[in-house]
Formats: structure tokens, C-alpha cells, sequence
């Protein structure tokens, strides 16, 4: 199930016309987990495929954003997802570009207005996530001028 | 390459679709319970449209889970039988099952619609399991919804058995207990092809379908569930529109149950 999500939240910036009858396998290899490993795990493949030299059509950047007791926050811990007075975990995944969502998941309870803050503030999040994605690129490639 | 899907596509702009139905608009929906009224527990079957999804209840008694010692567990399984699709094929479920019953699964947990402390036998020892089977017996698409709805139909047709503690055994013979539900939410799937929202895709209209929502609604309107699927990706606008499309309908939905 992860492994479907997570290929869903990076296939859209890849263009795979060019690459007839070729898998790309993205191998994620989780070290140590404190919730929001999928995220984590999508911007380090978006990296990774970068890396790897394909096209992309934009960088995919991730964080979870939730609703902790009454408190929209972003990057919910293993200790907020499990908070006993209710939590909520919506994992997102955004192109930072265009500012769209490639992943979506909601576990918990919200109303709709809390949603619409709580994805307003992962668009936020997202967009540094990407300046940090980018730098680390850089620095490996040094700067293009 | 998809030729129904430039089809669609022109349908769509003339405000219409395959079937003729309006975009809002679901198939019939059918819900029939008790269809194995001997084997299973509780089942019923759902169809929208041409789509069929058959779901059993079953319980059996098992140690709990550490974390929560004195609550009853639930397991959903979702087995895609090759005679239901062309798209099926047999062998252990590979990960279309695996979505399907995650998504039925999710929408009934988060809403902690069954009341799984009643279902507590021993704290810490023993405890009820609910086993939720989904068998679709054609997909015409949709599959989500009907299988949901198959699954809560299911689940509110339930009578539960006894445990005898001496015997240490299940006495298979059903009672006239209920089993302890709370609020159910409502799944709806809500299909994004080109700039038009539909709910209720058929088959044609999933393998067009650019992105995907499925969204689990509770009567006060929150969202307990939401899952994403497709391979395009969605804005927030879009997101929070298919979200009230999925509120409105949800509503309708409910009455049937």
C-alpha cells in the first residue's frame, strides 16, 4: 500500500514516454522511523531521481500535516499521532511548482475548513522543503550559471 | 493510448456522460442483506449500476492487540475474483486488493464506528475479532463505494455468537445481538477527467479518470477517511470541491442504508 502511494506521488513529474519498456525501480530503505516516513521517503526518492539524471517536470516535495487534540500543526510526530485526546494524520505530497497534490491521505477526523488550513499550511511547508531539495542538489552539482 | 477516453472527453464538454447520467448523478444502488444467512454472521450485497460486491461477517475469539488490551479487533480482506474483471487475476491479492480493503478498513477504524471495547471479552486475553470479507462479483467500476457499502450493509446485519468462558469455545449459533456500532461514515469516490468532477465512475470512466478521490463523510459532515488515487495530480481548489461534492452525496447515500 505505501509502495502504491508513494509511486502515484512521484509519477506525475516523470516523463516515461521517453523510456519504452523500462521499469524504474525506487528502492526506499526506511533507517529509523518517527512517523511521516512516507514523507520522508518521497523527498528522498524525488532526490534520488533527480539524481539519477531523469527529466523531471518538477521536484515532488512531502510533509504530514494533521489536527493534534483541537490544533492544526504540520509534521506530526509518533507522540502527536498517537495523542490520546484524538489525531489527526494527513500525509501530503505537492509538485512546488504548481503547487499540486500528487499524495493525499487523511486518517482521523476533520471538518473541512480545519482541512483547507491544515493543506494550506503543507503547501507553505512544502515549498521549504523544496529550497532544502534544491540546495542539496546544488551542492552536489555545484551551482549553473 | 485510450480511445473511450477523447469519447469521454467530448461527452464531458457536452455536459453529459456514457451512461447519459448527469455528473452528480449515481447509478441505481441496491442493498440486499442477510444473502448467506447460514455461513456468515452478517453479509449483504451491494450493486451499482452493474457492479456487484458480495461482503461476509465473521468473528472469532483472539488475544488483543498490546496496545489496546481491552478493545475487539476488525481485519478486512479483499479478494478480487478473476470472474468479476478481465483486469483480475488469481493468486495472492496484489495491491488493487490490498487498496480496496485499506480503504473500506480506514474509513471504518478512523470513524471507530464498531465500539470495540464492547468487544472486549478478558482484558488483555481474550477479545472479539470481526472479519470483514469483500468478494466483488463484477466490476463495472466504482468498486470502493459498492464494497463500503457492502461491508457497513454487512456490518449492520450482524447477530452476533457467544463465547462460553468454561468450554473455552465459540458456540456457533447466532444470537439476537447486534454488533456494537456507533457512527458509520459514508464513502463516496469522486473521479477528476479534463475539469469535470463525477461521482460514481463506471468502468470506462476510471480507466479515463485522471486523479481520484475517495472520501469517508460522517453525518455531522466531517471527513474521518480520504484517500488519493489516479496519476494526475490535484490542486487544493479541486481537492476541496470534490470534497463538498462528496459531503452532498454522501447525504443521499445514507438514506439507503
Amino acid at each position: 500500500m505505501i509502495n502504491l502511494v508513494m509511486q502515484k506521488a512521484l509519477l506525475p513529474v516523470l516523463d516515461l514516454s521517453e523510456f519504452p519498456n523500462t521499469v524504474i525501480d525506487v528502492f526506499v530503505e526506511l533507517t529509523q522511523t518517527d512517523a511521516g516516513t512516507r514523507c520522508a521517503g518521497i523527498n528522498a526518492a524525488a532526490l534520488a531521481l533527480a539524481d539519477a539524471g531523469l527529466a523531471m517536470k518538477d521536484l515532488v516535495s512531502s510533509i504530514s500535516v494533521g489536527k493534534v487534540g483541537d490544533k492544526v500543526v504540520v509534521d506530526l510526530s509518533k507522540e502527536e499521532e498517537d495523542f490520546e485526546g484524538g489525531s489527526t494524520d494527513i500525509p501530503v505530497a505537492f509538485m512546488p511548482r504548481t503547487n499540486k497534490l500528487t499524495l493525499l491521505q487523511l486518517d482521523g477526523n476533520v471538518k473541512k475548513d480545519e482541512l483547507k488550513q491544515a493543506l494550506e499550511m503543507a503547501k507553505k511547508a512544502c515549498q521549504t522543503i523544496q529550497q532544502i531539495q534544491v540546495k542539496a542538489l546544488k551542492e552536489k552539482y555545484g551551482e549553473s550559471k | 493510448m485510450n480511445i473511450n477516453k477523447e469519447y469521454i472527453e467530448s461527452l464531458l464538454i457536452k455536459n453529459t456522460r456514457l451512461d447519459n447520467r448527469k455528473f452528480k448523478e449515481y447509478r441505481k444502488i441496491t442493498i440486499e442483506t442477510d444473502v448467506s444467512p447460514k455461513s456468515a454472521l452478517g453479509s449483504a450485497r451491494v450493486k451499482i449500476g452493474d457492479t456487484e460486491v458480495i461482503a461476509g461477517i465473521k468473528m472469532d475469539v483472539g488475544e488483543p492487540y498490546p496496545d489496546t488490551p481491552d478493545e475487539g479487533a476488525m481485519i478486512v480482506n479483499a479478494e478480487l475474483l478473476p470472474l468479476a474483471s478481465p483486469k483480475f487475476e488469481g493468486g495472492p491479492p496484489g495491491v488493487n486488493a490490498i487498496e480496496l480493503s485499506r480503504i473500506v478498513d480506514r474509513a471504518i477504524r478512523e470513524s471507530k464506528a464498531i465500539d470495540t471495547k464492547k468487544l472486549c471479552i478478558k482484558k488483555g486475553e481474550k477479545v472479539w475479532i470481526v472479519f470483514i470479507d469483500i468478494y466483488p462479483i463484477n466490476d463495472s467500476g466504482n468498486l470502493f463505494d459498492a464494497a463500503y457499502l457492502a461491508a457497513i450493509a454487512a456490518l449492520k446485519n450482524t447477530k452476533m455468537v457467544k463465547y462460553d468462558a468454561k468450554t473455552e469455545k465459540i458456540v456457533y449459533e447466532k444470537t439476537n445481538k447486534s454488533l456494537p456500532l456507533l457512527n458509520l461514515p459514508i464513502e463516496c469516490t469522486i473521479v477528476k477527467i479534463n475539469d469535470a468532477f463525477l461521482v460514481d465512475p463506471n468502468y470506462e470512466e476510471e480507466e479515463a479518470m485522471d486523479a481520484r478521490l475517495t472520501v469517508a463523510v460522517l453525518e455531522d459532515d466531517s471527513i474521518c477517511a480520504m484517500q488519493k488515487g489516479g496519476d494526475q495530480p490535484l490542486s487544493i481548489e479541486e481537492v476541496l470541491k470534490m470534497i463538498d461534492l462528496a459531503i452532498e452525496k454522501a447525504k443521499d447515500i445514507r438514506k439507503k442504508l
